[in-house]
């Protein structure tokens, strides 16, 4: 079971911003540079974390962190 | 028949709007499906039967890919890519059809089967197809993805397909969005009102200002060589750059309009891209519609695949994405250079080179931006790339060895009129938010916001009759977007 801290470095990371703090409300609106590259890589970024791999069926229906949480610790 | 042609506005539109909010719900449907047949049929008799065979293979296999989506095996896969390919190929033979018919060394022309000297492209692509093609293919994915179910109504699925407002120049609809409204399609006098304000935008932003361009635009962009003195090739840069987007985001007005008068909430297609700071921005702004395609069943699918090989570069599917949506728009050399201009200019954008960008001051990401959009949309409109190449050379004034030469009687030209440059005017502050400024201010003052209502739509009148005035004069001007 992860928690959202232990994704915030990734996000951290991924769109180069040592400041930014993600919730579980957050979308990809929320967060600037969040398009569709950068999203690719924040998906592979958190697979090599946290070890899990995803489908493009299960990436197509996240809408929010929140999903993205879920769908991680689903895995685990 | 398009929008601004008075068949459609004197005719089709008032007998299909009658019979439509006259009738029942029930009949709604129906209505709509005879409505778009017959703007269908009006225009290519001949592709009647193959629509209708086309829609109800895909209601098929609609209800196919959904009955073994579960299983997630070998043949549901197949199924889905089977369905994605038939389509695509049948676009891709559409699109190049009348270069293999025109080719005098093809079998079939050789052996007689098929004799068409002169093959019009507007007669044998199928209406809509690029737009009618790509819907399908994401009905197909969405499906599969459990985005959405598939339809179960034929008549619906075949308003989804055939919708007239879309059929011209799109927007590229998502059945999940349209879905609601097909069951129950939002008809009211607010929305019918609120849909009619918004074609009439539409249709005067075509009609007065990008067709008045459009003469203009249209000379200069068919002339055999681009040889232009410096400040003209400037002035008419901007007047093309200005109609594309007023000419474009006109249609969109009036289709987005008039599935609002119908009951259909379409998304936005334009979201002001000369706001854009970079060019990446700029195509997330432009057509809507397709680059958000082109983003979820191309872009995101290459981008996963090719996550865990990290020699393969990551801007390798920006790239395949742009040269397709070249040929998207036309197999021609000069869209698929467009295309693939835009590909690099966001693939450098992708890198180091973008995050550098993003520091620096906001004017110069926009001359950035502007320098790339502007200069490929020299290509995008040329009708060849050397023509685009001897453009771009007369803006910077180098013609090379072709001595610089002003408009003669062998090139005829018209002369500016006023009106040239009263379009290129509003026309550029088209491109602004000023009605969601305006709006902003008026916010909190209901007796001023009450009189702008009022004021806006004495002014809509006057544009409605202005326009019909023009159209009388000088007749419809098929729009740019028409011939994908």
């Amino acid at each position: 079971m992860i928690t959202i801290d232990l994704m915030n470095p990734v996000f951290r990371t991924v769109f180069d911003n040592d400041k930014l703090e993600v919730t579980e409300a957050m979308t990809a609106d929320d967060v600037i540079g969040w398009d569709s590259l950068s999203h690719m890589i924040l998906i592979s970024a958190l697979e090599e974390e946290f070890q899990v791999s995803f489908t493009q069926k299960e990436i197509r229906k996240l809408k929010s962190v929140g999903d993205l949480l879920d769908l991680i610790n689903s895995k685990l | 028949m398009n929008f601004s042609d008075p068949k459609f506005l004197y005719l089709f539109l008032p007998i299909v709007l009658g019979a439509y909010l006259i009738l029942p719900k029930k009949a709604a449907l129906v209505v709509l499906l005879i409505a778009s047949t017959v703007f269908l049929g009006i225009a290519q008799p001949y592709y009647l039967v193959f629509f209708l065979s086309f829609i109800i293979a895909n209601y098929f296999l609609g209800r196919l890919i959904q009955s073994c989506r579960d299983s997630e095996n070998y043949w549901s896969k197949l199924i889905v890519w089977g369905a994605v390919g038939i389509n695509a190929a049948l676009l891709l033979l559409f699109k190049l059809a009348p270069q293999f018919l025109a080719s005098t060394t093809n079998p079939l022309v050789v052996a007689e089967v098929i004799r068409i000297p002169d093959p019009d492209p507007d007669w044998i692509f199928p209406l809509a197809f690029s737009y009618i093609s790509f819907q399908v293919i994401s009905y197909h994915i969405d499906i599969f993805n459990e985005i959405t179910d598939a339809e179960n109504n034929l008549i619906r699925f075949a308003n989804y397909i055939l919708f007239f407002p879309k059929m011209m120049v799109g927007p590229i609809q998502r059945y999940a969005d349209d879905q609601d409204a097909l069951r129950d399609p939002a008809k009211s006098l607010g929305s019918a009102s609120a849909g009619l304000r918004r074609f009439i935008v539409g249709l005067s932003k075509k009609v007065i200002i990008a067709d008045t361009l459009a003469v203009y635009v249209n000379a200069v962009f068919s002339f055999d060589d681009p040889t232009l003195n410096t400040s003209h090739a400037w002035l008419m840069l901007f007047a093309m750059v200005v109609q594309l987007y007023v000419d474009f985001s006109g249609y969109s007005d009036m289709a987005i309009g008039l599935a609002e008068v119908l009951g259909f909430k379409y998304r936005e297609n334009f979201n002001y891209p000369y706001l854009a700071t970079s060019v990446a921005e700029f195509w997330r702004r432009w057509h809507v519609s397709l680059t958000s395609w082109f983003r979820d069943y191309i872009f995101t699918p290459l981008q996963f695949a090719i996550r865990k090989q990290k020699w393969i570069p990551k801007f390798l599917p920006i790239l395949v994405v742009f040269f397709l949506t070249g040929f998207w728009h036309g197999k021609e050399n000069h869209y698929l250079v467009w295309g693939s201009v835009l590909g690099i200019a966001i693939s450098i954008e992708s890198g180091k080179f973008g995050k550098y960008l993003k520091k620096l001051p906001v004017a110069i990401q926009r001359v950035w931006t502007l320098y790339w959009i502007l200069g490929s949309w020299v290509l995008f409109r040329s009708p060849n790339v050397s023509f685009s190449i001897g453009y771009l050379k007369n803006l910077v004034g180098i013609q090379g060895t072709v001595p610089l030469r002003a408009f003669s009687e062998s090139r005829p030209y018209p002369i500016f009129q006023n009106s040239f440059y009263f379009s290129i005017i509003v026309g550029v502050i088209l491109m602004f938010p000023v009605s969601q400024i305006v709006q902003k201010h008026l916010e909190g003052k209901p007796r001023l916001l009450k009189f702008a209502s009022y004021l806006r739509d004495f002014a809509l009148l006057l544009l409605l009759i202005y326009s019909m005035g023009l159209i009388a004069n000088q007749g419809p001007l098929p729009g740019i977007y028409e011939k994908f």
